[in-house]
């Protein structure tokens, strides 16, 4: 092979050299590839030039070129895999973003905290082997009062002024009506849950509501006692309010219930003692409790000597209020979103 | 009740301090609400539960301390000296309406001088919250207070022919009440009259008429007992609840006359002299006597949790003020009649409880059959809907069963509501949802979704009422938090978001074959609303709020709603049964933009373009509904994505174009329609 061709050669691999390693991006490797190793590059026109070489230099032309051809394409990958890293590299720079910019989020759907409490309620109540059971909202006047013993107009109702729709059809005062409901065609032993709306006739106030959510339960079975609504009610308090709970029975009147206790349970802020929440007590009053009264058993064709049952009812709201720390009743049913969506 | 604790140390004693025996007190049932210092001791501000009549005199409540504590208890005493007249030359009692009456027992005094009562009497008064007026009528109050018996004092000389006379009001009758009032009369309303005009209204006021006064000099003093629910009715209709009216509402006890009289002309006499006639006239002829029931040991011990012996029931009730024999397995106790709440041996067992205390009782959980918990089925649906609905993005309301009239459907009305605002039956949660959204919009909140699920009711055939559950949702702006370089408009909700939702429903219950049928609709856009039907019943209805609607509401902006009928949903909603089992073969995916005229309905495409797809057709999605240039005025064109697959091999694409010829035929034919490129 002639001096001259090989300094061609030595002269194109020279340049190649200084181009590839001067190329700063993938583009303008791809043109360098172009030049070179493409069908007109300078290396292919090479290769290109051997049939015009003669016979015996072939050989030698050829292996020197290709030798060339594939030093070139070498230098190209080597370097594209250097200039590509180095271009992603700053193309994931030029993406950075400010990561404590606030998020984009669709709004979720939540629960109101009535009808949440009231689930998590009758989860207790259902996992005691209680049935939850519903009733109508407008009742039937010897429902909600005739069969739980409330004397024809007695005082005992000054507490329970209701909303009339007929003369014997009310808004229910108590869900404690579905009592005689149940027990008309339900026999002994049953445990049963009611929870629902009721209504008594009270102007709006922070702490009277017309409108109010009740849940009342009763079972009745063989040798029930005061010691199982005991029991009962510190179960209920246990799960709700901590297992530090405890429940106090104090004497109460309900006409439904012989005896008749109001059910309080240790405070859950100061744990029993004392502080502005429970009046300095110890104790936070939930609702009303007792024994069924046995005329409502007779009532319903139920033994009393043989069954005896238990009864007790809580207000949703109170429980609520208590546990949300809310301390005006009306926010339960104004349904101000700003309220609602912070539950 | 106002209980001045210095006046009760005049029963019985007690070495506990002033808060612990209110504490105590509580506990046992009489609740003391408050400690009120005052210049004459501490007064207890108690709640007297309406079964214990007997709680509302200071020796009622010295009676339950002294069972509580075990002290001893003193009666006040009533002795009388009497004089030579004889009563029955001094007045004439009568009664003419003994059902309202059971007792009347009244003494005279003569010579009476009226003046102010003395110092303690006037200061236990004042601490109890009454007014002291002069010594007579004074000395009433006091035993009122003291014993429980309401009182009442005549200036005998203003009766006319010195009677009285028990009877119901004439129809017309007035009478001037002590406080000044006049009072028309009505024949329900027991009154005390003399010969000629009523004198006193039974048991809740005396009159002006009769009253005494500086220049009384002889008194007849009233101690009877009325009826509970006669006092209490004429009470309300008059409008005057009194300390004597409140005691006859719960019931005074009607043996309770002659002892409270003795004691009153007793002190009537040490304060203002004169002479007691002699004798008594006690007309009684609703006579009461005291009841007898038994207790037993064992059935006190079961029902109360603890173990009571036969001695310590005993010791209690006799406390109490009964008296206990002992029988073979029980105790006969006779309760005397100022406790009319104990009427069987619960109510002992009660006493029994609540003396010894509550707090012994221990606490267990019941035995017994096991009963498997459950929520109701209405409960357990409702629990499904709500998981759905929260997942969909929906906020949870509670609004209101008594709402204003509204238009659009009947409602059942309040007879005795407390306003306007709430004077009918919701019987639908529609508007309710409305009024939450309008409530916030007033609030600056402008994004809004919110749903309920809750009863509604309606009058039904005959005068009955349905009452139901029902699930309604409304929807304004977007369901998007707030957020940033998205343009908000895009994301607002529209009538197919709304529809969505209900879909949405539809699918998670395994409700297949929901139609929508546009409709006009009360409260409704004229040309957006739909109801919803499924085997022909009524699912529900589904619209945007008409522009009326929403400027009378206030609305915020363009309003979806939906409500649907929960017992439909729920009978439909069995249990899913199986899946679509996943195809190993490819799909092939074609596109088609339908040309039809403008008012052709999508689901008659769909259903066209199912029908020629036969079972190849594996998923077919509408992604586009365009009008417009080139498309001729009253023209649109609805854009297909329509995905074939087999389960059983690979399509091939002849077959597959085979399916997307008969496509175009079948709708070529049944709707004109023309096909553009897509």
């Amino acid at each position: 092979m002639s001096e001259n061709t090989q300094k061609v050669l030595e002269s194109i691999k020279k340049e190649a050299e200084e181009q590839i390693a001067a190329a700063a991006s993938t583009v303008e490797l791809a043109h360098i590839e172009t030049e070179y190793l493409g069908r007109k590059g300078k290396v292919t026109e090479l290769l290109r030039k051997t049939g015009e070489l003669p016979k015996e230099d072939r050989p030698a032309w050829g292996q020197n070129v290709n030798k060339l051809k594939n030093m070139v394409g070498a230098l190209i990958e080597s370097r594209r895999s250097t200039v590509a890293a180095e271009e992603e590299a700053s193309r994931l720079s030029q993406e950075s973003i400010d990561v404590t910019l606030p998020g984009r989020f669709f709004r979720l759907g939540r629960r109101h905290p009535l009808t949440a409490t009231i689930d998590e309620i009758k989860r207790v109540f259902i996992g005691l082997g209680f049935e939850v059971v519903e009733g109508p909202e407008v009742e039937e006047y010897k429902f909600n009062f005739d069969a739980l013993n409330y004397p024809e107009d007695h005082p005992a109702m000054d507490a329970q002024m209701s909303f009339y729709i007929t003369d014997d059809r009310l808004l229910r005062t108590q869900t404690t009506a579905l009592q005689g409901r149940v027990m008309e065609h339900k026999k002994p032993p049953f445990r049963i849950c009611t929870v629902g709306r009721c209504f008594r006739y009270d102007a709006l106030d922070a702490t009277h509501s017309h409108t109010f959510h009740q849940v009342d339960c009763f079972a009745v079975d063989e040798k029930i006692n005061m010691a199982d609504l005991k029991g009962t009610l510190s179960q209920f308090a246990r799960e709700l309010f901590g297992p530090a709970s405890s429940v106090r029975f104090r004497p109460d009147y309900f006409p439904f219930v012989e005896p008749g206790v109001e059910y309080a349970i240790t405070c859950f802020v100061c744990q029993g003692k004392g502080c502005p929440l429970c009046k300095m007590s110890g104790w936070i009053e939930i609702g009303g409790a007792g024994l069924i009264h046995p005329t409502i058993l007779e009532r319903f064709g139920i033994d009393s000597e043989k069954y005896t049952g238990f009864a007790f009812g809580l207000g949703i709201e109170r429980v609520g209020m208590l546990r949300y720390g809310i301390d005006d009743i009306r926010l339960f049913l104004e349904d101000d979103l700003r309220f609602l969506r912070q539950f | 009740m106002l209980v001045p604790v210095e006046w009760l140390k005049e029963y019985t004693e007690f070495n506990v301090t002033i808060e612990e025996l209110a504490d105590r007190l509580t506990m046992a049932g009489l609740e003391v609400e408050e400690i009120e210092e005052t210049p004459y001791g501490a007064v207890y501000s108690t709640y007297v539960t309406p079964n214990r009549p007997d709680l509302l005199s200071v020796f009622g409540v010295a009676r339950d301390i002294s069972a509580l504590l075990g002290s001893k208890l003193k009666a006040p005493e009533a002795c009388v000296t009497q004089g030579e007249t004889d009563i029955n030359s001094l007045a004439k009692i009568e009664i003419e309406s003994p059902a309202n009456c059971p007792r009347y027992s009244s003494r005279v005094i003569t010579g009476v001088k009226v003046g102010e009562s003395p110092a303690w009497m006037q200061e236990r008064l004042i601490a109890a919250g009454m007014r002291p007026i002069n010594n007579v009528v004074d000395a009433s109050n006091y035993v009122l207070l003291e014993l429980g018996q309401p009182l009442h004092t005549f200036d005998c000389d203003l009766l006319a022919e010195h009677k009285i006379i028990v009877r119901q009001a004439r129809a017309g009758e007035k009478i001037t009440t002590i406080d000044g009032e006049e009072r028309q009369l009505d024949p329900a309303t027991l009154v005390i009259a003399d010969a000629v005009q009523p004198v006193a209204i039974a048991g809740i006021m005396g009159g002006f008429n009769s009253e005494v006064n500086w220049q009384t000099k002889n008194v007849l003093i009233e101690s009877a007992n009325f009826n509970r629910l006669s006092i209490r009715r004429s009470a309300r209709r008059i409008g005057l609840a009194t300390e004597a009216s409140f005691r006859y509402e719960r019931g005074v006890d009607p043996n309770l006359t002659l002892y409270a009289l003795d004691r009153v002309v007793q002190l009537i006499q040490e304060t203002g002299g004169g002479d007691i006639a002699r004798g008594v006239i006690d007309l009684y002829p609703g006579k009461a006597e005291p009841r007898c029931i038994d207790i037993r040991p064992g059935r006190t011990s079961d029902l109360l949790g603890f173990k009571v012996t036969a001695k310590q029931i005993e010791g209690y009730l006799t406390a109490l003020g009964m008296s206990v024999k002992h029988k073979a397995e029980s105790l006969a106790v006779t309760v005397p009649t100022f406790r009319p709440d104990i009427t069987r041996e619960e109510d002992l067992i009660e006493e029994v409880g609540r003396i010894y205390g509550y707090e012994h009782i221990p606490e267990t959980l019941l035995c017994g059959e096991t009963l498997q918990g459950k929520d109701s089925p209405e409960g357990a649906f409702a629990a499904k809907l709500y998981e759905i609905l929260i997942s969909s993005g929906l906020q949870e309301v509670v609004t209101g069963t008594m709402t204003p009239a509204y238009e659009g459907g009947p409602q059942i009305p309040v007879r005795n509501p407390l306003n306007d605002e709430v004077c009918c039956l919701r019987s639908r949660l529609v508007p309710g949802m409305l009024n939450v959204i309008a409530h916030n919009a007033g609030r600056g909140v402008r994004d809004m979704a919110v749903f309920e699920i809750g009863h509604v009711v309606k009058p039904s055939s005959g005068g009955a009422f349905e009452e139901k559950f029902s699930v309604a949702a409304a929807i304004t702006g977007t369901l998007w938090e707030e957020t940033w370089n998205v343009d908000k408009a895009s994301l607002a909700a529209d009538f197919f978001l709304c529809k969505g939702i209900t879909e949405h429903i539809f699918q998670r219950l395994g409700i297949t074959n929901a139609e929508y049928k546009a409709e006009q609709l009360p409260g409704f856009h004229p040309t957006r609303a739909a109801s919803i039907e499924s085997d022909g019943k009524r699912l529900g209805v589904i619209g945007e709020v008409s522009d009326s609607l929403a400027r009378q509401m206030d609305l915020p902006g363009r309003t979806y709603v939906f409500e649907l009928d929960f017992e439909e949903l729920m009978k439909r909603s069995g249990m899913r049964a199986g899946y679509a089992p996943l195809s190993r073969y490819p799909a092939v995916d074609r596109d088609l933009a339908v040309v039809i005229s403008g008012d052709t309905a999508y689901s008659r495409v769909e259903s066209l373009i199912r029908e020629a797809a036969g079972e190849l057709l594996s998923c077919l999605t509408l992604f586009d509904v365009y009008t417009g240039k080139p498309l001729q005025p009253g023209q649109k064109s609805l854009a297909f994505s329509i995905i074939f697959r087999s389960r059983e091999r690979t399509l091939r694409d002849a077959e597959v174009d085979e399916r997307m010829n008969a496509i175009r035929a079948l709708l070529a034919a049944e709707l004109g329609a023309a096909f553009r490129d897509t």
